[in-house]
């Protein structure tokens, strides 16, 4: 039993190694120019960076722009890429500042479109029964219109470590800052995350 | 008091914990800790409710983000435009022995003699007199319009200030507008051209020629704010033609008056 255990453990480093070196392998043909390793960073990345830009800027065309751009600019800036962090985390950094830039242009906090974040948009899920998922769809607005209400950085935190369920130490390569600072900013962003729901939902601070 | 103070320090430690719960995330010890603390605790309880709502929800977004509607292959169009294909195994340090062996082969065999004007490079040209095309003679030509053909006569940068013209035939432009920028343009002395033509200082405005393509960055900024290397001691500009510079000048807080004209020399 302990030697399958152990077995096991060491599949799974193994596996992790092997990872590892396919990434720094990966990255380094980018940096050599090798547009194949391009279009599979492209391939891994381009959901993940499409849904956080569609998370913070609540516009398909404008996170759809993003994405693009966030891409583009990567693959042309590819020699300031500093190997110490991974490259996904390069690529959210350059996604979150043209997201602020983009809400800058705005000129005004995104606005709640709840025709965008439209529960139409849902394709039927597991849950056939139609009044519960009607219920449940009302409540992810609820929740996500309440995370949208929040200020850019807390939003941004949010998408990252809740809908990307990036960790800490990812997080804190993004943008750059200590450990402690992303645990507290998260920790300040969550609460207000709570409060605005439960202001939305008509029930006060609980 | 003691245990109040206890519960506080309980509830924050939880508090971190709460949310990786629903994600699955936490080991048998941590999440037996918290299942057993926020049976007890209200506080943490509602935060572990809005953690599973929130992390319905979180997926809930990944599932309504529309499809991207645009893919690789402009990334890639974009990409082999700007920079031609490589090979996957061709290294920058190919690229750069390949680039340092071309320009030496290129150096060797460039003859001596006077360059072609299009092999000048552009940073040269970047401050442009203008003389309007003329037949022959001397006589004082008519004021530029717009769509008017005129010839340059470029200066160099040699750097001493000196302005010297290499007196060299070099494409017409196509004058788009005329005009100075009120209050903008410096006042510069009357000077001599090569052609023996005084300039006033005005703000002229030039349709895009390929070759001066990278004389002028910023045609908005050019118009707006006449930055120092853009603008010649005469007070003339070049702007690109190009369809940002037809924005700039339809911009009504640029205030361009539509008066320029050429002076004889003595």
């Amino acid at each position: 039993m302990g030697d399958r255990r152990k077995d096991g453990v060491n599949a799974v480093a193994r596996k992790m190694s092997s990872l590892g070196v396919h990434e720094d392998r990966l990255e380094a043909r980018c940096r050599a120019g090798d547009l194949e390793a391009f279009e599979e960073v492209y391939t891994r990345w381009e959901r993940p960076i499409l849904r956080y830009a569609y998370g913070m800027l609540n516009c398909a065309d404008d996170a759809d722009d993003v994405k693009q751009e966030t891409f583009l600019k990567a693959f042309r800036c590819i020699h300031s890429f500093d190997s110490r962090c991974a490259i996904h985390t390069w690529l959210f950094r350059i996604c979150a500042n043209l997201c602020k830039d983009r809400l800058k242009q705005r000129g005004r906090r995104p606005q709640v479109s709840l025709e965008q974040v439209s529960s139409a948009a849902i394709p039927p899920g597991p849950d056939t029964d139609p009044l519960r998922r009607i219920l449940a769809d009302a409540e992810h607005d609820l929740v996500l219109r309440a995370l949208q209400d929040l200020p850019t950085g807390h939003r941004e935190l949010l998408l990252l470590r809740e809908v990307q369920g990036m960790s800490y130490d990812e997080i804190k390569d993004v943008f750059g800052c200590s450990l402690a600072s992303v645990k507290l900013r998260l920790f300040r962003a969550r609460q207000q995350w709570r409060r605005r729901y439960h202001q939305l939902n008509g029930e006060g601070e609980a | 008091m003691l245990a109040r103070i206890r519960n506080e320090w309980e509830c924050r430690r939880i508090a971190k914990l709460v949310w990786d719960l629903p994600k699955g995330q936490l080991t048998g010890t941590d999440a037996q800790r918290v299942k057993s603390h926020v049976a007890a605790c209200h506080g943490c309880r509602e935060e572990l409710r809005f953690a599973e709502r929130a992390a319905l929800a979180a997926e809930a977004l990944g599932t309504r983000t529309p499809p991207s509607a645009r893919g690789w292959e402009e990334i890639r169009g974009a990409l082999d435009s700007a920079h031609p294909r490589t090979d996957s195994g061709r290294t920058r340090l190919g690229w750069a022995l390949s680039a340092a062996a071309a320009c030496t082969l290129a150096i060797a065999l460039w003859p001596r003699g006077e360059r072609s004007p299009a092999a000048r490079p552009l940073e040269q040209e970047r401050m442009a007199i203008l003389a309007p095309v003329r037949s022959s003679g001397r006589e004082t030509p008519p004021n530029i319009v717009a769509g008017q053909t005129v010839k340059r006569a470029v200066r160099s940068n040699s750097g001493d200030g000196s302005h010297g013209s290499h007196g060299q035939e070099h494409p017409p432009l196509r004058v788009a507008r005329t005009g100075r920028l009120r209050g903008e343009a410096p006042a510069a002395p009357r000077r001599k051209t090569d052609e023996s033509m005084t300039v006033r200082p005005p703000v002229v405005l030039i349709s895009r020629s390929s070759e001066l393509s990278a004389a002028v960055d910023e045609p908005s900024t050019l118009v707006a704010g006449t930055p120092p290397d853009a603008i010649s001691s005469d007070g003339i500009v070049l702007v690109a033609g190009s369809a940002p510079a037809a924005e700039a000048l339809s911009d009504p807080s640029v205030s361009v008056e539509t008066s320029f004209s050429y002076e004889a020399g003595p």
